[in-house]
């Protein structure tokens, strides 16, 4: 086991360098200098040996490899650098108050979707072929296939504009938090309700199943103690990983409602090349998965000994 | 051993597939709205009322008529007409990001699982790279690297969409090239190339064709989200996810603009997920797990 473990983290660490020089070439390839956006580009009056200067300043003189072991020093030493187009403002502070804002977000949005996705899952699988089997299917399907950013424009047009329940944009007061998390919750709900339904089909099917129901047991307490146990495990997995890759869905939800989050944060930040804060950005994410990922493989080596062995 | 036959004779195996996707009756009816897109795709031109930069001048945001049945846009285009022309960007991008998917995640899967070794180590080492990444996250740098374009969201959209069909396809090859008929095309003295191509190749084509053909509908979604944020198909090309784009800042005065496109989105998707869903039970239901 311990052998397995130290593999896999080095797997992981491995990734999350890749993922760095990955980010930190991509961007130095975009036919583009932060610094254009600072100084207005060609046709400013500033100086050569000013820009030469500002250049300079943020070490984008030097060349690519010196460029990302600084980076990449600084960071091990918890410095993560200052914003080159907000001149000077810490990323820390950028990120960390983004990141309170999208952890609010996406932490209520997957809370519901939890909450709401697993019991109706569990009774979906158990009572198979059933009216609300159907409609849950149905539903889950549907919210599979609405891309979040039109769902996120249809619930403005609809709660703002046309019944006036709620505001279309902003988070000023607790009412502006809805519509973001019902588009969030509504995506994360249908995968999760998905899932659980499918691994509960796949449980019942079992043998100590069939022992549970000829023993006597009532349907309830084999479906609940004896199947939504077991069928749990690959939805916590499914939302670990949903968690981990949040990213990908908040992005457009932040943009249209104007949350000031971490998706927000980092499509600004590409859009005008902040280098240090979309390398950062991305580096916590994929430290988040590759934890995420790191401990679904231990919990499933610890409960299943012929993978650690694989 | 071959798992496809070219002409399907009652009996055959891609007849027995038929014979199962044909009792799926939401497969089938996904089937035929595809094929409905596909044709209004090739006949935009036909079957579009207007052009898709046609301009009436003082009908900007015009709500729907009998002449003009979904309205204008913000500039005053014919909103049905760009629609239109809007599946032909759909189905481009859609089915030749998959193929383009497919064929990558192929190549590399069979290369990693055939080789084994320091090859497999490296090859799967960047396929965990490019899982790790949060997928919209790296579409927008690949993007904002190469620059919107048609092709070039095609291909950003390739280069991040292939990762789980190389990993079925890994696993695929790693189990078959033990089993005894690989060994026996190694005895007599086949290359290796050719028997990747003659004997490894037809026996993972099925989990292929079903994994590319689930992933249609994500690849529209993306492709729509891309050209939402301004990322993938320029203007004025008419791609839906760049009219929703034009239709957010009109959101609380034209609401229309931005409800056709949204619906085709949903409707395509929805189309291939159950087409793809019918060909997975038809061809490979030992994939219904995953």
């Amino acid at each position: 086991m311990l052998a397995y473990s130290v593999q896999r983290l080095l797997h992981g660490l491995v990734i999350i360098l890749l993922v760095c020089v990955a980010t930190f070439m991509v961007l130095r390839l975009v036919p583009a200098c932060p610094i254009e956006f600072l100084t207005g580009g060609e046709d400013a009056r500033i100086g050569r040996e000013v820009i030469a200067a500002i250049h300079a300043r943020w070490g984008l003189d030097r060349p690519w490899h010196e460029q990302f072991l600084v980076w990449l020093n600084n960071m091990l030493r918890g410095n993560w650098g200052e914003s080159i187009v907000r001149m000077g403002v810490p990323v820390r502070h950028m990120v960390v108050e983004a990141a309170q804002v999208t952890a609010t977000l996406t932490g209520i949005s997957i809370a519901i979707a939890v909450l709401i996705a697993i019991p109706s899952g569990i009774i979906g699988g158990a009572r198979r072929n059933s009216f609300f089997d159907y409609l849950l299917t149905f539903g889950a399907t549907l919210g599979i296939a609405i891309p979040n950013f039109w769902f996120a424009l249809m619930a403005i047009a609809i709660f703002a504009l046309t019944l006036r329940w709620l505001p279309p944009f902003g988070i000023r007061s607790w009412e502006g938090f809805i519509l973001p998390v019902l588009v969030l919750a509504t995506n994360e709900m249908a995968i999760f309700a998905r899932v659980m339904r499918g691994s509960i089909l796949e449980v019942l099917g079992q043998d100590y199943i069939r022992t549970a129901h000829a023993k006597g047991l009532a349907e309830t307490a084999v479906v609940v103690r004896h199947a939504a146990r077991n069928a749990l495990l690959s939805v916590v997995t499914v939302i670990g990983f949903r968690i981990a890759f949040i990213l990908s869905g908040t992005i457009a939800v932040e943009v249209i409602f104007a949350i000031p989050g971490i998706g927000r944060l980092f499509m600004d930040s590409i859009f005008r090349l902040d280098y240090q804060v979309v390398q950062t950005i991305v580096l916590i994410m994929v430290v988040l998965v590759v934890v995420v990922n790191l401990i679904t493989d231990l919990i499933y080596a610890y409960i299943d000994p012929r993978i650690r062995v694989a | 051993m071959q798992r496809v036959t070219v002409s399907p004779r009652e009996g055959s195996e891609l007849w027995q597939a038929w014979r199962r996707f044909r009792c799926n009756r939401l497969a089938l009816v996904g089937a035929v709205f595809i094929i409905l897109l596909c044709l209004i795709a090739i006949f935009a031109d036909v079957v579009a009322p207007y052009g898709y930069t046609q301009i009436f001048r003082g009908m900007r945001g015009v709500g729907p008529s009998w002449e003009h049945p979904l309205g204008f846009d913000h500039l005053g285009r014919d909103l049905l007409s760009r629609v239109i022309f809007g599946t032909r960007v759909a189905i481009i991008v859609g089915l030749s990001a998959s193929l383009l998917t497919a064929l990558i995640g192929v190549i590399i899967g069979a290369i990693a699982g055939y080789c084994g070794g320091w090859v497999d180590g490296v090859l799967s080492r960047i396929t965990d790279t490019v899982m790790a990444f949060p997928l919209f996250v790296l579409l927008v740098l690949l993007s904002a690297m190469l620059g919107p374009s048609l092709p070039n969201t095609i291909m950003i959209i390739s280069l991040t969409g292939w990762t789980r069909i190389a990993r079925v396809v890994r696993a695929e090859v790693l189990s078959l090239k033990e089993q005894d008929f690989i060994i026996a095309a190694h005895a007599l003295g086949g290359r290796s190339s050719w028997i990747i191509w003659r004997h490894i190749m037809p026996n993972v084509l099925a989990p292929v064709i079903v994994l590319t053909s689930l992933g249609v509908g994500t690849m529209i979604i993306l492709e729509a989200t891309l050209s939402f944020f301004g990322l993938g198909i320029p203007a004025p090309a008419p791609s839906w996810g760049g009219i929703l784009a034009h239709g957010r800042p009109f959101i609380l005065m034209f609401p229309h603009i931005s409800i056709a496109p949204g619906v085709m989105i949903v409707l395509i998707v929805l189309a291939f997920n159950f087409f793809g869903d019918g060909l997975r039970d038809a061809l490979d239901p030992r994939l219904k797990k995953a």
